[in-house]
């Protein structure tokens, strides 16, 4: 019996979806940051820092309208944001604070307590 | 003179409203609530071009036109194969995100019943450059997202239509060992009928926070209000998400729902 072309589309989008899956259970933690213990000593803007602030958050606060007033596009402006006292609650997701990023994941814990010791460092270039 | 006569019909509003499927049921009036799909498709041979925009928060104050200076933008189709099944395509600003899905009908309101009952699956790939990741070796599978969601709707009155949404989104990458790569998830939408051309809607999205680790605290809702002319249907919205992906807009914290973290958006369809 001839097969309905609406039946041939639709096993082949079936086959479409499942061939284009490639589900994985991967974390950062494991593939990347678990390697040895998180590394807080020699924090730097440029090395550690920069980018993060590259991935999480220059998308909406860049150097053109930053969302909110508040640009992070480069050390000067972090430094600035950081020393106004609202950035690392934020970005902790501590209460009071307005978790970030938006849309996003909090940071990895490693990622915090980089942060954490490069402003206790007094934020090197 | 006959041609004349006819050239002005064409020209009327009824006329060119009657191209649209005003007298269809609300659930089928057009495929998006806000950011949320709903459960019909465009129906066989039809084509759907959508634009969704989102601008900046209020919080950004006057000099940023409270918020109006920023926009996040999805351009997208969708295809109706058949009258149960929907192709889609579309491309978000935000993560330059690109997104495939399928959505197919299995029951619903066009064999007059009053219940929808609609499978989408959806693949999400994170356009972003590798380097921004700052992972290295970088996977490409890294990149993907996947949704499934089974959408439940009924139409209670001629003019009032809500639906229920479980689903699963599944992160091919998470930040922290923790964090569980499936998420269960449980939206909703609503839609009123004011005027015949004009509703009333409702969404919201958020995980199971029970069996998908912490809740969110700034879960993703919307509010909005469609107008429906001729083929565009132009539909305004206040909400507190920034994303419009599917694989992206139910997992996250959002905005806060005050004032100062809502931001307008508005989507713009025209259908062939």
């Amino acid at each position: 019996m001839p097969v309905a072309p609406m039946t041939k589309v639709s096993f082949w989008l079936l086959g479409l979806v499942l061939g284009l899956s490639s589900c994985y259970y991967d974390n950062r933690e494991d593939l990347y940051g678990s390697a040895g213990p998180c590394d807080t000593t020699a924090v730097s803007y440029t090395t550690h820092i920069k980018p993060l602030m590259d991935q999480q958050c220059v998308g909406c606060h860049g150097a053109t309208a930053p969302s909110a007033g508040i640009s992070l596009h480069d050390w000067a402006s972090v430094k600035a944001s950081v020393q106004g006292g609202r950035f690392v609650g934020s970005v902790d997701w501590q209460t009071g604070y307005s978790p970030m990023p938006k849309g996003g994941s909090k940071w990895t814990p490693c990622q915090i307590s980089q942060l954490n010791a490069w402003v206790n460092k007094g934020m090197p270039q | 003179m006959r041609n004349a006569w006819l050239s002005l019909l064409a020209l009327c509003p009824w006329a060119v409203l009657a191209q649209f499927p005003l007298g269809e049921e609300l659930g089928h009036q057009s495929l998006r609530i806000v950011n949320q799909q709903a459960a019909s498709g465009p129906g066989e041979g039809h084509l759907e071009f959508f634009i969704q925009h989102r601008f900046g928060d209020f919080a950004q104050g006057a000099y940023n036109a409270f918020g109006l200076d920023q926009s996040q933008i999805r351009l997208g189709l969708d295809y109706g194969l058949s009258d149960r099944l929907t192709l889609g395509l579309a491309r978000s600003s935000w993560g330059k995100t690109s997104n495939g899905y399928f959505k197919y009908q299995l029951a619903g309101l066009r064999e007059n019943r009053h219940w929808d009952l609609t499978w989408l699956s959806d693949v999400s790939v994170n356009g972003e450059a590798s380097n921004v990741w700052g992972l290295e070796p970088f996977y490409y599978s890294h990149r993907l997202r996947y949704v499934h969601q089974l959408i439940v709707g009924r139409r209670w009155t001629p003019r009032f239509y809500a639906a229920v949404v479980p689903g699963v989104v599944h992160i091919n990458l998470v930040d922290a060992a923790s964090d569980p790569n499936d998420l269960l998830t449980l939206s909703a939408f609503a839609r009123y009928r004011v005027q015949p051309h004009i509703n009333l809607t409702w969404e919201m999205q958020n995980t199971l926070p029970s069996v998908s680790g912490a809740a969110l605290t700034s879960p993703p809702m919307a509010l909005g209000m469609e107008f429906i002319e001729g083929l565009h249907i132009f539909q305004l919205s206040l909400g507190n998400a920034l994303s419009m992906n599917e694989a992206y807009i139910s997992t996250a914290n959002q905005g806060e729902w005050n004032a100062a973290h809502l931001r307008v958006g508005f989507n713009i369809v025209r259908r062939w």
